[in-house]
């Protein structure tokens, strides 16, 4: 603050203390200098708090004014407005210092201790030193410097409390935030302090307990700001009806009824006050909690909401197309929410084999789901370079940090052979279902992977029963609050007993409804099934990408279904090779880098069979002698060849009449 | 990588490299099939008995890898066999398109080798 500010404010104060000491003084009844009731105490208080302790000449100021002009000599007057400045001064030191400052009034223990030090400790210098001045000078007789001193206290003492609180409250919280219900609330209250104040002190129902629900409703309703207000309005009322005879104060003095009438409202605010500062502040701890709550729960969301984003981009959106398999897949989310970590995976395989993967990482979260995303990608990279599954076991151990745990079982299924050969890093055993109906685990594993323990992990090699069905899980689906994994297994076990292969997607919703019910799992849980699809004699087709990986894909599709036709060993080498060459033309000569794709249809028809490969592309004119070797290759393996070129792209039609011609 | 659909294993057997092509041959491994053959093939070596037994498919692409190699010994003044046995299924590929007067063909490794040995330069 500056000096022009400073002494604006000094001068400001000066005055106001003047006004409100002038005002009090009127009410001197036992001694023309002593009052009971004395505003200027709170208002320098109040002052000194809020513009600093610089500001005590106005005080000193308006005190040495105000008695000068009302009783006394200069003496008296200097004496009196030392006591008072000094009075403010220590007052507003010892609040600063141990009773929160100008924000007293916010906390209930803050006021308990401004009472005191403020009202109650330094009130007592200016009533010893005005009272003492006084006798000294003769303005006060020997006897009377009791009462005196006595009322001058409590003066001061009710002006402190009643007066500082309500300065403090409005210029700490000027800003009014109500609501249209809000500000109705308040004109009520309002109206009711009036009314009951006006029966009560105008002498109407002389009984000042009335007050007290009013200052309950300013406390719990409003807050301590509302609450100061409505004490300084009581008190008003009060004295204004006190001094025309009137209400429950009165006694046989006109001094002795202001004394009553103070100590009862410096008592009310002494209790209503810290009252309406542990509602506000309960209040407000409520307000943090709720914004704690909220940005916690945002955190929280935007998690799971991570895990939900990393757990779907994982999971096969759609499995692949392998020729001569079925596959599903089903991933049933734990409840009450997913935990992530559990994932499965499907992918062709050199050779006309699939990779087939169930895997579960320890814990939840942000964390397993990342996990899982690492070992999901780095088994695919290892298996398409062409590991076998104990060299993927030992690869995937090897990115493994440390405090990372996962289970894993990985098989390579060869569908024309149907044989299998996996790790199982700690999943459970694998089910075969076989087409008897009878129900096979696939026991042989090892601990999870992560552990450090074993350096090497076993691989395993079975032959399954051709048109039996494959069944990958993870734990949440025989893991349930109420019953052992063991129980389970058996309930899984009865679950797939003796169910065709024909619709695996009803056999997963079959199986989970069997052993989950209507209860979530408490884990998440993954289902994948895999089976030959059913062939049709009559009928062969598939469609592949025009790449060069594809071919083994078309031999093995081909090899699986040219022996339902009664095709022979030499026959289906030579169909094999024709067609061979004709999707090799097809990926070869009609496209260019772009992915694209050919498709591969054969029918049977009275011992004939007519075989059509389709793509989009253009037969090009064959480059070099050997290249135009394919099509010779296929005019002396089939009985006839076509080949329509045309815009739309190229069609190859090969046809072969088959040895063991249909027998109808 | 390994090629998961043919493999290459090689012996010597005095200057004879004997090299066994295992599995299947097609678009997609035939140039790397071609490598393999030809760098198993010293220049120190008099021939090489390139053996189809265990041969299960052979493409078109397949049958030229068999013909680079044939030409390019022939350049090096080494000799070539290639062992079909009768019964093979991919003989008659390797049998028909007037193949069978650029490739030498034996069915056993015993002709291979008096074959190799007899052959001119």
């Amino acid at each position: 603050m500056n000096v022009g500010k400073t002494v604006a404010a000094i001068a400001g104060l000066a005055a106001l203390y003047f006004t409100a000491a002038k005002l009090g003084l009127t009410l001197a009844f036992l001694n023309a200098s002593a009052t009971a009731v004395w505003p200027p105490t709170g208002i320098a208080l109040a002052a000194l708090l809020l513009l600093g302790t610089r500001v005590w000449p106005g005080v000193f100021l308006g005190a040495f004014l105000a008695n000068l002009t009302t009783a006394g000599t200069l003496v008296t007057s200097l004496g009196i407005a030392a006591g008072n400045t000094l009075e403010a001064l220590l007052g507003a030191y010892l609040v600063n210092r141990f009773a929160g400052g100008r924000d007293a009034f916010d906390q209930a223990q803050n006021i308990f201790r401004f009472v005191l030090l403020a009202a109650m400790i330094s009130t007592t210098v200016s009533a010893t030193m005005g009272v003492t001045t006084l006798s000294l000078s003769g303005f006060v007789r020997p006897g009377d410097y009791g009462p005196v001193w006595l009322t001058w206290w409590l003066g001061d003492a009710a002006g402190a409390i009643v007066i500082a609180s309500f300065v403090l409250l409005w210029s700490r919280h000027r800003r009014v935030t109500w609501t249209r219900e809000q500000m109705l609330e308040g004109a009520f209250l309002l109206v009711a302090v009036l009314v009951v104040a006006g029966v009560v002190f105008g002498g109407l129902f002389s009984f000042e307990y009335l007050t007290v629900p009013l200052l309950a409703w300013a406390a719990f309703r409003f807050g301590p700001r509302e609450t100061a207000t409505v004490i300084v309005l009581l008190s008003g009322i009060a004295i204004w009806g006190t001094l025309h005879g009137a209400g429950p104060f009165l006694a046989a003095t006109q001094n002795a009824s202001l004394l009553l009438l103070q100590a009862f409202m410096a008592i009310m605010a002494l209790v209503n006050l810290p009252v309406a500062a542990v509602v506000a502040e309960r209040r407000r701890a409520e307000e943090r909690l709720r914004e704690s709550e909220q940005r916690f729960r945002t955190l929280y969301q935007r998690e799971r909401g991570t895990v939900d984003i990393l757990q779907r981009s994982l999971l096969p959106t759609r499995l692949p197309t392998i020729p001569g398999l079925m596959v599903a897949g089903r991933y049933v989310p734990a409840a009450p929410e997913p935990l992530g970590g559990d994932w499965y995976d499907v992918f062709p395989l050199a050779g006309g084999r699939v990779g087939l993967v169930m895997g579960d990482v320890a814990g939840h979260g942000v964390g397993a789901a990342a996990v899982m995303a690492k070992l999901r990608n780095a088994l695919r990279a290892y298996a398409m370079e062409g590991h076998s599954p104990k060299d993927v076991a030992e690869r995937l151990n090897r990115v493994m940090e440390r405090g990372e745990m996962a289970s894993v079982v990985y098989l390579v299924l060869d569908p024309v052979r149907w044989h299998v050969s996996y790790f199982n890093a700690g999943q459970p055993p694998p089910v075969v279902l076989e087409p008897t109906g009878a129900v096979k685990f696939l026991e042989q594993s090892s601990i999870p992977l992560g552990t450090r323990i074993p350096r090497s992990y076993d691989e395993h090699e079975v032959d399954l029963t051709p048109q039996s069905i494959l069944l990958l899980y993870t734990d949440g689906i025989i893991e349930t609050r109420t019953q052992g994994a063991e129980a389970r297994l058996t309930k899984l076990e009865r679950a797939v007993a003796g169910r065709p292969a024909t619709d695996l997607d009803g056999l997963l919703a079959h199986l989970l409804n069997q052993i989950l019910g209507e209860n979530a799992p408490i884990d998440d849980a993954a289902l994948l099934a895999v089976a030959a699809s059913p062939l049709d004699p009559g009928r062969f087709h598939i469609e592949l990408a025009a790449l060069p990986d594809s071919l083994a894909t078309l031999r093995n599709a081909l090899r699986q279904w040219l022996p339902h036709i009664g095709a022979t060993a030499e026959e289906i080498f030579a169909v094999t090779t024709a067609v061979g060459e004709a999707a090799a033309n097809a990926i070869e000569h009609a496209y260019g880098p772009k992915e694209a794709a050919f498709e591969v249809e054969a029918l049977v028809e009275t011992g004939r069979l007519a075989i059509a490969v389709r793509d989009k592309g253009r037969w090009r004119t064959p480059r070099g002698p050997m290249r135009g070797h394919g099509l010779k290759m296929m005019r002396e393996l089939m009985d006839s060849v076509e080949v329509a070129s045309g815009p739309e792209g190229t069609m190859i039609r090969l046809s072969h009449t088959l040895r063991n011609a249909a027998r109808p | 990588m390994t090629d998961p659909l043919a493999a290459v294993r090689v012996i010597l057997k005095g200057d004879v490299v004997i090299a066994s092509l295992e599995g299947e041959v097609d678009l997609s491994n035939a140039h790397d099939i071609r490598e393999d053959i030809l760098a198993s093939i010293p220049n120190t070596a008099a021939g090489l008995i390139l053996d189809l037994t265990k041969t299960v498919y052979l493409d078109s692409q397949g049958i030229q890898v068999l013909l680079d190699v044939t030409e390019l010994l022939g350049v090096r003044q080494q000799r070539i066999r290639l062992i079909v046995p009768k019964a093979a299924l991919i003989r008659q590929v390797l049998l028909l398109a007037s193949l069978a007067s650029v490739l030498s063909l034996d069915p056993t490794m015993e002709d291979a080798l008096a074959n190799l040995q007899a052959t001119d330069l």
